[in-house]
């Protein structure tokens, strides 16, 4: 063994003591090492116990393997200068033998050998393994200054010794490792019950480093969060490294952290100081830090951050074991940065939304489904004037609704708790006055189920009365049109027909100077009503008011009359006409005057186009290809100048002839192909044209056989039996024998019937199969007729469907007051009841009134209440009284209750509407409950008739439907014109 | 010879069909508005009638509509001129009971065929 210096002789003492003394200090030493709590302790005692005056040995040194198999000396006594923690590397020295077999080697005189490191204290020396169960953990090693000082009793008590110490450092360490267990379990419980305090991050990350570094037994660590936007690690936590690095930024690959955020695997530098890697952040701290342990903080794949534990003991080496205790650091910090950068994510896009929603200029509110209000916007406040103290935790419909319109908003929130409802309607601000808004609600769901609305308005009065004023413009321009028309069409008259008359006289008297001229302002003033006619013509299709005048006719005989009205404009130019049509083309439905128009203007354009040619027209009817659907076609060819591409490609738009020149050369306004075209589309056909320059050109015109039956220019819908069905109808009732009734009513009308037993059943079906009609049964369980009627016309895709409500009372006859011809409501309102009677008061005075009420103030009141105003009264008490009394005299007009005993006010409706002279009295119901102000307006808006359910006939019912089919027929056409 | 009755309020209108009219061999009378269009037709006197429709006193519509509920013109033809081209105005004069429906300038073949027809002349 090397020894740095001795000062004192050091040898073996031949001072021993007793043999009791020496069995006392060696019992002294067993007790001293069995109470020692760790390996130091154990090391320091032996050296000490065996240095005791009554054993005699002086210099002794206790040497403990450290992972890497070197020897560190752990406790030692005579060797002044040698440093702590001192190293002895595998091979060297002598007790390497003792490490390498595990058995006493004794070295009498140290100074020949080889191996042993020099020191003054050569003398003899012996090295005892310390080892545990086999395995050498140690070296004992004792020193004397003399040569061959050492006996076999000696080399007994020291294995002895030696044997107890490693029994002793084994129990020692076992004791360590379990509380160091121990430890690690509190550290983690305390970290885990820090990660759900809401303590600040980097606090939070502070206590965890804090306890890392008390468990792994280092001098301090560091602790980084990743910035993914700048890619660096931030210190977040800075923990007793000679520096508070906390806000210092490392690059990726930049220092120990930086390396690991690199290579997601942990690193352990030894020698700091001489690492390469070294980060110029830390230049300052190299003298206090020796060795780094470095891990990165994953979650998954993702770095979010990086941890890394210093220490400054030399005798210290960072182990398997201490990255095991990083390890168990390293997820419980990267879960408290991901939920930290979670949290602030969430909060951001909260306080992002909340930024949207305040400055939003729309006014936006949101609510419960159960439609009250949590929380509205600015914007909201603005527009409907509540403050949030005011409006919060009200029903949105009733604040901002007015008895108008609290039913139709009612259905926009019922529809918004599950999909999206949009639609136009006046709101009432707090000040009472009302607004047109555009509104939309929009179900709010959270993980798939809703919990609540949002609702937006925008204020859309000035859009539209903006909107109104557009439109009383626009017809104003067409009262406009049609009185210049009128005004300019009466001087024409004038001059077409005086020239006219002129020039027969002309002829007749052979005044053949004046034939030419008179025939030039006839002909002008012609051209001039063609234009006219054309441009009023194009004005109403771009106004959207030309109407097709539908009748059926025969394509065979049309044709014919055109050719007769075209050939002679075909033979002006020399030309030669020839017409084919096929067999048994048969008859249309089609406007016909728009038909002949068409054909006319694309003759009279190939004859005019065409000098000494042909022209030609052929005629067929065929069904598509495509969805079937029965269709003529008209196809003109001629054999005149044609058209180049670019000419073709404006051909359609008005004003715009193959050239300007071209008006003056060939005549004509420039608009008859585009009014044509226009023509052919609203009755759901096509016009086409091909055409070569110089070689002529052929237009195709294709009309639907039957206009109006299959929409224009849509994608046929699987048209199986749709195409043959007359329409679709859907019932809606809740009794299925009703359901079945209907059905085989409808059904033998060749009409598709769908059935729906609930309101909800029939809205969904109503949007699936979009019927032509609808009838709707007011009585039902769950959504009654008048919700599911405020839905459809809530729904702009639905609102145009006609519907029939059928309605009882009860299930007795008495149908629901079809014959009334107004309703008032109880209590009478005296100025209602006066303005309604007004309407049917007889011309001259008098007229007298029957009053059936079974109430006797109720109608003490009506006589005296219509008495003053001049009126005849008379009353009975119910139905049959009533009848009574119109066997002797017929009243102006009835007011009728309809609660009554004996014979109610329906019974008495359907008795009076059967007698031919009663059928005609006006009768005014008068109910006290029956309609609400509401119900009313739907009833004479919205609704289209109401029918008795069990009175109405088979015949009353497919007439009323298909009277509505009509309708929408002819609505759909209009809507086409103005496209 | 058939007897036609013109109803017309613009003289030059009234002047150039009649003489058109008589040139073609009818007799016509004329009446200047609504009101004595209808006391004129009444006397039971002519074969057709040719209604402008846009009348002082009373209107083309009105006297058509008077003239059809008295049951010695209740059969009349009556062919409705108006210049009025815009839409509704066909449909208009046949509601009101017109037999047939012309446009105004009168295309005097085209008026001659509809007046030869109603006459039953053609």
């Amino acid at each position: 063994m090397r020894q740095v210096s001795s000062k004192s002789a050091a040898r073996r003492t031949p001072r021993r003591g007793t043999l009791a003394h020496r069995q006392a200090a060696l019992l002294r030493l067993a007790v001293d090492l069995v109470a020692a709590t760790d390996e130091a302790q154990v090391c320091q005692r032996l050296v000490d116990g065996l240095h005791d005056e009554a054993l005699g040995y002086d210099f002794l040194g206790a040497f403990l393997l450290d992972e890497t198999g070197d020897r560190v000396l752990r406790a030692s006594i005579g060797w002044p200068d040698v440093p702590k923690a001192w190293r002895v590397h595998p091979g060297q020295g002598l007790s390497d033998r003792a490490v390498k077999d595990a058995k006493l080697h004794y070295t009498a005189a140290v100074a020949g050998e080889r191996s042993y490191l020099p020191s003054l204290n050569s003398g003899s020396e012996v090295d005892v393994p310390l080892h545990i169960d086999g395995q050498v953990i140690g070296v004992l090693v004792v020193e004397s200054a003399e040569p061959n000082a050492f006996t076999p009793s000696d080399f007994k008590v020291l294995s002895a010794v030696a044997d107890f110490a490693s029994l002793a450092i084994g129990r020692a360490r076992l004791l360590v490792s379990e509380r160091r267990r121990a430890d690690e379990q509190k550290a983690l419980l305390d970290t885990m019950a820090d990660l759900s305090s809401e303590r600040e991050l980097s606090k939070l990350l502070q206590a965890v480093l804090e306890r890392a570094v008390t468990l792994l037994g280092v001098t301090g660590g560091e602790l980084a969060i990743y910035d993914e936007q700048t890619r660096e690690l931030v210190i977040v936590a800075s923990h007793h490294i000679g520096k508070d690095s906390t806000g210092v930024r490392l690059g990726l690959g930049e220092g120990a952290m930086g390396t690991v955020a690199v290579t997601h695997e942990p690193l352990i530098i030894p020698e700091y100081d001489e690492w390469s890697g070294r980060s110029r952040s830390y230049s300052d701290v190299r003298s206090t830090v020796r060795a780094v342990m470095a891990a990165p903080l994953l979650i998954g794949k993702r770095l979010v951050g990086a941890i890394a534990s210093v220490h400054s003991d030399p005798a210290r080496q960072f182990g398997a074991d201490d990255l095991r205790l990083l390890n168990l650091f390293a997820p419980q910090a990267a879960i408290a940065i991901e939920n930290a950068r979670l949290y602030t994510e969430a909060q951001r896009q909260k306080e992002y939304f909340e930024t949207v929603v305040v400055n939003s200029p729309v006014a936006i509110v949101t609510l419960e489904t159960n439609g009250r209000i949590t929380s509205f916007n600015p914007a909201f406040e603005k527009l409907f004037g509540y403050t949030q103290e005011e409006g919060v935790g009200r029903d949105l419909d009733d604040l901002i609704n007015t008895a108008e319109t609290q039913a139709e908003a009612k259905a926009y929130t019922s529809q918004a708790t599950h999909r999206t409802a949009r639609g136009i309607g006046k709101r009432r601000r707090k000040d009472g006055s009302l607004l047109d808004v555009e509104l939309a609600g929009v179900p709010v769901a959270v993980e798939g189920k809703n919990v609540g609305i949002m609702a937006l308005y925008h204020d859309v009065t000035d859009l539209l009365s903006a909107k109104r004023e557009a439109e009383s413009a626009n017809q104003a321009k067409s009262r406009f049109l049609a009185n210049m028309s009128h005004e300019l069409r009466t001087p024409l008259n004038a001059i077409i027909g005086y020239s006219e008359m002129l020039k027969e006289d002309a002829e007749e008297n052979g005044d053949t100077a004046y034939i030419a001229d008179l025939a030039k302002i006839r002909s002008s003033g012609k051209h001039l009503l063609a234009l006219i006619n054309d441009v009023l013509d194009l004005s109403k299709i771009e106004a959207g008011k030309m109407e097709l005048y539908l009748e059926t006719f025969d394509v065979r005989a049309t044709v014919d009359d055109v050719v007769t009205t075209v050939e002679p404009l075909i033979a002006q130019n020399g030309n030669h006409l020839e017409v084919n049509c096929a067999p048994g083309l048969g008859a249309m439905r089609a406007d016909m005057i728009k038909v002949r128009q068409t054909l006319l203007n694309l003759l009279s354009n190939a004859s005019k186009f065409t000098d000494h040619g042909t022209v030609r027209l052929d005629v067929t009817r065929a069904r598509t290809a495509q969805g079937g659907r029965d269709e003529y076609t008209f196809r003109v060819s001629d054999t005149g100048i044609g058209m180049t591409d670019a000419q073709q490609a404006k051909l359609f738009e008005a004003f715009s002839q193959a050239e300007a020149s071209t008006t003056r050369r060939f005549g004509g306004t420039g608009l008859g192909l585009a009014i044509s075209r226009r023509f052919c589309e609203m009755m759901g056909g096509t016009i086409t044209v091909e055409s070569e320059h110089g070689r002529g050109s052929t237009f195709t015109v294709r009309l639907p056989a039957s206009v109006g039956e299959s929409t224009p220019a849509e994608t046929p819908v699987a048209a199986s039996d749709v195409a043959q069905s007359a329409g679709r109808v859907l019932v809606i009732d809740d009794e299925a024998s009703v359901r079945s009734l209907m059905r085989r009513f409808l059904l033998r009308e060749g009409l598709t019937v769908d059935e729906a037993a609930t309101g909800e059943a029939g809205l969904r079906a109503a949007r699936e199969t979009r019927p032509d009609a609808i009838t709707l049964d007011v009585m039902m369980p769950g959504m009654d007729g008048w919700s599911v009627l405020a839905a459809l016309k809530a729904d702009p895709e639905l609102c145009d469907v006609p519907v029939i409500m059928l309605t009882i009372v009860d299930d007795k006859r008495a149908g629901f007051a079809l014959g009334a011809s107004e309703y008032l409501t109880k209590p009478i309102d005296r100025e209602q009841l006066r303005r309604v009677l007004a309407k049917y008061r007889p011309i001259g005075e008098g007229g007298s009134v029957l009053v059936v009420e079974d109430d006797p103030s109720a109608s003490d009141l009506l006589r005296r209440t219509l008495g003053a105003e001049g009126w005849q009264v008379r009353v009975a008490a119910n139905g049959r009284e009533a009848l009574a009394r119109m066997d002797v005299e017929d009243p102006a007009i009835i007011l009728l209750d309809l609660m009554m005993p004996e014979m109610d006010g329906f019974e008495f409706l359907s008795e009076i509407r059967s007698l031919p002279r009663a059928s005609t009295v006006p009768v005014i119901v008068v109910t006290a409950k029956e309609l609400t102000a509401a119900e009313r307006s739907k009833l004479n808006g919205q609704v289209t008739t109401v029918l008795q359910k069990g009175n109405y006939s088979r015949d009353e019912l497919l007439s009323e439907i298909a009277s509505q089919l009509g309708n929408r027929i002819r609505r759909s056409t209009q809507s086409g014109e103005t496209r | 010879m058939s007897r036609v009755l013109l109803v017309e309020d613009n003289e030059m209108n009234r002047d150039m069909l009649s003489r058109r009219l008589r040139k073609k061999g009818f007799e016509v009378d004329m009446a200047l508005d609504g009101a004595q269009g209808v006391e004129m037709a009444r006397s039971g006197a002519y074969d057709i009638v040719l209604m402008d429709m846009s009348l002082p006193v009373i209107d083309g519509w009105e006297a058509t509509r008077q003239l059809r509920a008295a049951p010695e013109t209740q059969t009349i033809p009556i062919i409705a001129l108006t210049a009025h081209a815009m839409s509704g105005d066909r449909d208009k004069a046949m509601d009101a009971g017109c037999s047939d429906y012309d446009t105004k300038p009168v295309e005097i073949d085209r008026l001659l065929l509809k007046m030869n027809t109603l006459l039953g002349v053609a």
